[in-house]
């Protein structure tokens, strides 16, 4: 090697020019960061119509012209929280969902505390579940309901599908893990060697800090490093700090996990595989995927690494319809539903699915759409809210 | 004592008149004490039960020198006092003994310190992450397991065994997770070194090829790039996996050691435990169940 070869001279002005950069950026950022931000998450006036232990549900009025006949509950993971599908305006699937007519209800499942820690799947889905989704049959005087689930939440929501086949009109899979036995995620070859019994035994719930400090761990360089290099070299644009701060709170809003469910999550589907295999036990009952007779739509990411497409894309052999869609999206876990371009793609797609197997009804001018919800006595074990819409605001 | 038996005894006659003058000292001291001096003195003083403290006290001082100048009155007789200066001769033994044992593993800990020294210099597989290094921490775990853990679990006695027990685990179980998660972080470093070394081979590629950029940035991300391929190379290695597996695992017995040493203080103080706590919580979640279940029953028609 030669010495003169390297043109450190250059290198080193380049260098000299960027520090001078950086300075005025600096000088620029502290205005930024120390004036008005508007980095509100959620913000999507809803309203509380049912409540149970820690778990809500939240109801969204459509904004759209027509409307499909059958509301979507949306199911979200046990972490963090489903403030991710409201992230801002024009980066919302909520929004993007409303203005295409869709009646929404959206689980919240709250800040499990240590009185949870024996709350099981069994109680995720045979009961929470179960109950909101009786309680929204009810006060839209339907049979089934459309049923759409996020990574472990869809998880569940095809539990529940399967023991529950006459309540769900549509199954709608957005990431969600069904085949444990994989090694192309980490988390599915990690999980495999922790003993989640000394955890949990220990731990009773399991910490969201703890999980969150695992998610960083998947990726340190990114995650860790790269991230807020980023955000230091464009900490002078206010619109990237919003979103910046927008989405660091969400993901460190991680609420800890009910331990039963965490254990059984762990032991039953990432260590003995038994979900894709039918095997899985809930309340004593089994879960048999060719009961899961809907239409399902499942949507994965190609670039997922924590679910990635080897343990979504199984599903839909195992299920007992036909009518059954793969769709697989150029992006990541969470860049399916925060990306600019699968806004473009996530939501059209999901609704089309749904209009074609769905009524349209149209929004009768200055009137009640037949569709409206009827205030009914919940005859479930919570309670229903009667309350004016607000915009979400979380508190932990 | 007789000064025939003193020059017996040889080093007796120092030895004596200092715990002598030691004693004289002590009880000059608590004659110092209003109401210590003497029985005599404080027979008023007993008769006053407001002052019970100070009696108590009085006592505290002096049973130790009671006890100290009947040892020394023993020590007097020439035989004794021999016996006890060979049984002093034996000490240094014991503690020679118990030196040794720690300098052993010491010199072991320093020798696989010293093999590392040696590896530094050789240059590493890039994207390996087998067999690493890991003698280091096997190494302390053989010491802390053969010299130390042994001594933590010895059983404890008397009416604070379970308090002591508990007390040690809660130190073994540290210990166990503070080495453990040494190794984690060792193995959490290791692709920050390679992907240094990679990164160096890398510029005197370029170099020789006349490629290098000016700009900063295009190291920066080569060199993230690399540490990214590292990192993931690392985190499905079987060493990580063993390794984070057993930080997990410690981890867990240490919190439940920890919580177990927690109750005790606890139950002093009116706080319920986490035990109390899941106890009463697994009660209402039972109770709860039933109640949804027979309340669905009775509004089912």
């Amino acid at each position: 090697m030669s010495p003169s070869r390297i043109p450190v001279d250059l290198i080193m002005s380049k260098l000299a020019e960027g520090v001078e950069r950086s300075q005025d950026r600096l000088l620029k950022s502290r205005d930024v960061l120390t004036g008005p931000l508007d980095t509100d998450i959620a913000t999507t006036p809803y309203e509380v119509v049912y409540e149970e232990d820690r778990v809500k549900l939240k109801h969204y009025q459509p904004t759209g012209s027509v409307r499909l006949k059958t509301p979507l509950l949306m199911v979200y993971a046990l972490i963090n929280r489903e403030t991710m599908l409201d992230l801002q305006p024009g980066r919302s699937v909520v929004q993007n969902l409303l203005k295409e007519g869709v009646d929404l209800y959206m689980v919240d499942w709250g800040y499990p505390t240590r009185k949870d820690r024996y709350v099981t799947i069994d109680d995720h889905v045979n009961g929470y579940m179960e109950n909101m989704v009786d309680f929204i049959r009810k006060r839209h005087s339907l049979e089934k309901i459309n049923l759409m689930g996020i990574c472990m939440g869809g998880s569940f929501c095809v539990m529940y599908s399967a023991l529950h086949p006459g309540k769900v009109k549509n199954l709608i899979t957005t990431v969600t893990p069904t085949n444990f036995d994989t090694d192309k995620g980490l988390l599915h070859i990690w999980m495999k060697q922790i003993d989640v019994d000394r955890l949990v035994d220990a731990y009773g719930n399991l910490p969201g800090d703890f999980l969150n400090m695992g998610f960083l761990l998947l990726n340190p360089a990114r995650l860790m490093i790269d991230k807020y290099l980023g955000f230091f070299e464009n900490m002078d644009d206010r619109a990237f700090v919003e979103n910046f701060v927008r989405m660091e709170k969400w993901i460190f809003d991680s609420p800890d996990i009910p331990g039963e469910t965490f254990r059984q999550f762990i032991k039953d589907c990432y260590q003995g595989n038994l979900l894709i295999r039918s095997k899985l036990e809930l309340g004593g009952r089994r879960v048999d995927l060719q009961q899961v007779s809907m239409p399902v739509l499942n949507i994965y990411g190609r670039y997922d690494h924590l679910v990635p497409p080897e343990a979504c894309e199984l599903l839909t052999s195992r299920v007992g319809t036909r009518d059954v869609q793969d769709i697989c999206l150029e992006t990541g876990h969470i860049g399916i539903y925060v990306s600019s371009k699968c806004q473009k793609e996530l939501t059209p797609r999901i609704v089309q699915w749904l209009k074609d197997r769905d009524e349209i009804q149209a929004e009768e001018p200055g009137g009640e759409s037949p569709a409206r919800p009827r205030t009914r006595r919940a005859r479930t074990p919570g309670r229903e809210i009667k309350s004016a819409p607000s915009a979400g605001k979380k508190s932990k | 004592m007789k000064p025939d038996d003193q020059e017996k005894a040889g080093e007796g006659p120092t030895m004596l008149d200092w715990m002598k003058s030691a004693m004289e000292l002590w009880r000059a001291a608590a004659g110092m004490w209003p109401g210590m001096s003497s029985p005599d003195q404080d027979s008023e003083f007993r008769a006053q039960p407001r002052d019970d403290f100070k009696t108590r006290s009085r006592e505290a001082w002096q049973q130790p020198l009671r006890i100290f100048e009947m040892l020394l009155s023993s020590l007097s007789d020439a035989e004794t006092f021999g016996s006890f200066i060979k049984g002093t001769g034996a000490f240094p033994d014991i503690m020679m003994r118990m030196f040794r044992s720690g300098c052993d593993g010491y010199s072991q800990l320093y020798q696989q310190w010293l093999r590392r020294l040696g590896k530094a210099g050789e240059p590493g597989e890039p994207y390996r992450f087998e067999n690493l290094d890991e003698d280091l921490f096997r190494g302390w775990m053989d010491i802390y397991q053969k010299d130390i853990q042994p001594l933590l679990n010895a059983p404890q006695l008397g009416l604070n065994r379970f308090y002591q027990e508990r007390l040690l685990q809660t130190l073994d179980k540290y210990n166990l997770h503070q080495a453990a998660l040494a190794d984690l972080m060792r193995l959490l470093l290791l692709p920050m070194e390679k992907s240094l070394r990679v990164m160096e081979r890398e510029i005197e590629r370029l170099s020789a090829e006349g490629k290098l950029s000016e700009n900063f940035r295009d190291y920066y991300q080569m060199w993230v790039k690399v540490l990214e391929g590292h990192y993931m190379t690392l985190f499905k290695s079987p060493e990580y996996l063993e390794s984070l597996a057993r930080t997990l695992a410690t981890l867990g017995d240490y919190k439940m050691a920890q919580h177990n040493m927690l109750v005790d203080a606890l139950q002093l103080l009116p706080i319920p435990t986490n035990k109390d706590m899941d106890e009463l919580y697994k009660e209402i979640y039972l109770l709860k169940k039933q109640v949804k279940r027979l309340s669905s029953k009775v509004e089912t028609p």
